[in-house]
């Protein structure tokens, strides 16, 4: 490639607006889904070098963040399947090397928490993206790549269930054998990155 | 409180400090994405960084001249590497009880990852093709066949001694998720699962050791490499014994590769590891991609499941049929010749049997003492 090549030039400062403008948000997608620290960053790495080869199919804004946050559900989900894919292999060493989950040191924080991550994935990550990444429905639909409508029941269910859950007494005590924890958990449903 | 208020609450977004684009994290994955960092650049015309700051043109020149791709595999790769660490296992060693792999008869192996699950067909009436490949891995496996049957199971009150070198490509004062340039591992591993490791981390930001020791039963990372025991000698039946035994049942085309490459491709006999290269010959994608150099200096046939994102290559000896690296590489983008240590490989060192868990087999020291770790962070 040539020293002075303009269009590597329009690429990286495309790239460095982009960078700019999202990295924070895609940092908080990330810490949303990934609970270690560490594998966050790997996630945010992950999504910026996918968005750099494939610079050419990143939308314009809007809707260049709402691509970034689906490549980060691929790259998520990635890790996730990759962990079920090896779980009899790994299963011992995430026991080791996984922290076990933080509390926040507050009881109803936690309590939310707990409740969310009970949650059906697909329940989850649309109650995420409207709630947390305060996306509307048609904008996580897009992340979601299904219907706006879809996106809204989902939301619906996840809610209902989510009074339900906090409204149980003895939510305050799960049965963690049962969770379904945030990450590193089995989600099939979640679409191959590519 | 509303249901909404309380999830705002509970954002884990809002526990943690997130870092900006302008931190030295960002900026430093920025570049590891991009280019060169600022500091590696000299005269010219200044332009700014996305952080603002300013950095002078010679080092876009010289990003130019790395080219996307090039950062891109190393950022790919490294991050995939970093993730890998708490995904996958890790292998290599020789066949003989005491040997050094370090060099031009050394063995290596490595640790890989790949978040992709692709479709496979199924190999278990397919002929082993005749490709590059193919040949190759024959080749290999005559080698596996002919070594001496001593394996490196270690017996009672003993342990499998395992050192490799994982390069991280982190920069200079990169982020905490790849801070280091390399990190040296020495582990000791007993047939029921006990054993110890030790941790070194030269030219990270906490340099430090880490040791950590764990009862029967292990922490998972002693699983693998014994994991060839019970497994059928015959390809198409070793192959549904691994898919049995680490896919769940699904076929899995990356974990099958990374299992027969690295995993079970170290402590095994010759007859399994024969098995093991010829059922690597009969999975789809797995292609040759020439001689490659490693950054130890060994030279070796490398193999690669070619598959998107990543392709995952594993690099052998042809004359012991042991691995000697392995590593991630964007789809499509074939390997110089001389391997940069940018492309992160995982380096396996040495294996041997040692008689406890903290002895260390003869010359070890001195082999480390010429590895020049120190000069491969990039």
């Amino acid at each position: 490639m040539p020293d002075h090549d303009p269009s590597w030039e329009h690429r990286e400062q495309r790239f460095a607006s982009l960078y700019r403008e999202h990295y924070r948000s895609v940092w908080a997608y990330a810490v949303r889904r990934i609970e270690r620290h560490v594998d966050a960053a790997d996630v945010v790495a992950d999504v910026f070098t996918v968005a750099w080869r494939r610079l050419a199919e990143v939308p314009d804004p809007p809707g260049d963040l709402l691509w970034l946050y689906g490549v980060a559900r691929r790259v998520v989900a990635g890790k996730r399947r990759s962990a079920r894919r090896l779980r009899d292999l790994i299963a011992r060493l995430q026991a080791a090397a996984v922290p076990a989950p933080v509390s926040t040191g507050d009881q109803l924080t936690d309590r939310v928490l707990d409740a969310v991550a009970r949650l059906r994935p697909v329940e989850r990550e649309a109650i995420a993206l409207v709630h947390w990444e305060q996306l509307s429905h048609d904008e996580a639909a897009r992340v979601l790549g299904c219907s706006s409508n879809a996106v809204a029941i989902r939301v619906h269910r996840a809610r209902s269930r989510l009074r339900q859950a906090l409204a149980e007494p003895d939510f305050a005590q799960p049965d963690l054998s049962k969770q379904r924890a945030p990450t590193m958990v089995p989600d099939s449903s979640q679409a191959t990155e590519g | 409180m509303e249901l909404d208020e309380l999830l705002s609450a509970a954002d884990p977004a809002r526990q943690v400090q997130l870092d900006d684009a302008e931190s030295a994290r960002a900026v430093a994955l920025y570049w590891r994405i991009v280019g060169t960092p600022p500091s590696r650049g000299g005269g010219g015309v200044r332009t700014s960084a996305p952080d603002g700051t300013e950095f002078r043109a010679s080092a876009r020149r010289r990003a130019r001249r790395l080219t996307g791709r090039r950062s891109a595999l190393a950022a790919v790769t490294a991050a995939a590497l970093a993730a890998a660490v708490s995904l996958v296992v890790m292998a290599g060693s020789p066949p003989s009880p005491r040997n050094t792999l370090a060099g031009s008869s050394g063995k290596a192996t490595a640790r890989t990852r790949s978040s992709v699950s692709p479709r496979r067909s199924s190999s278990h009436s397919q002929p082993v093709r005749l490709n590059q490949a193919g040949v190759v891995l024959d080749a290999l496996a005559t080698v596996a066949a002919g070594r001496s049957p001593t394996s490196l199971a270690p017996g009672p009150g003993s342990y499998l001694y395992v050192l490799d070198i994982e390069l991280k490509g982190a920069p200079p004062g990169g982020g905490t998720s790849m801070p280091c340039g390399s990190v040296i591992r020495q582990q000791w591993l007993a047939s029921d699962n006990s054993g110890r490791q030790v941790i070194n981390q030269p030219g990270c930001a906490q340099e430090g050791q880490i040791v950590q020791s764990w009862g029967r039963g292990g922490n998972g990372i002693n699983f693998d490499y014994l994991g060839w025991e019970g497994l059928p000698t015959v390809p198409a039946a070793m192959e549904a014994a691994i898919v049995q035994r680490f896919e769940g049942g699904k076929a899995n085309n990356v974990i099958t590769f990374q299992l027969a490459t690295t995993v079970l491709n170290v402590a095994a006999p010759p007859a399994v590891r024969a098995a093991l290269f010829r059922m690597l010959a009969t999975l789809p994608g797995v292609r040759y991609l020439g001689k490659v150099t490693d950054p130890l200096g060994r030279t070796g046939d490398t193999i690669a499941l070619v598959k998107k994102p990543d392709d995952i290559v594993a690099m052998f000896d042809p004359k012991t049929s042991q691995v000697l690296d392995a590593l991630l590489t964007p789809y499509g983008i074939h390997i110089p010749r001389r391997m940069p240590t940018w492309d992160t490989p995982e380096l396996f060192v040495q294996a041997a049997v040692v008689g406890s868990s903290k002895a260390i087999p003869p010359g070890t020291k001195q082999l480390l003492a010429r590895i020049p770790y120190r000069h491969w962070v990039w």
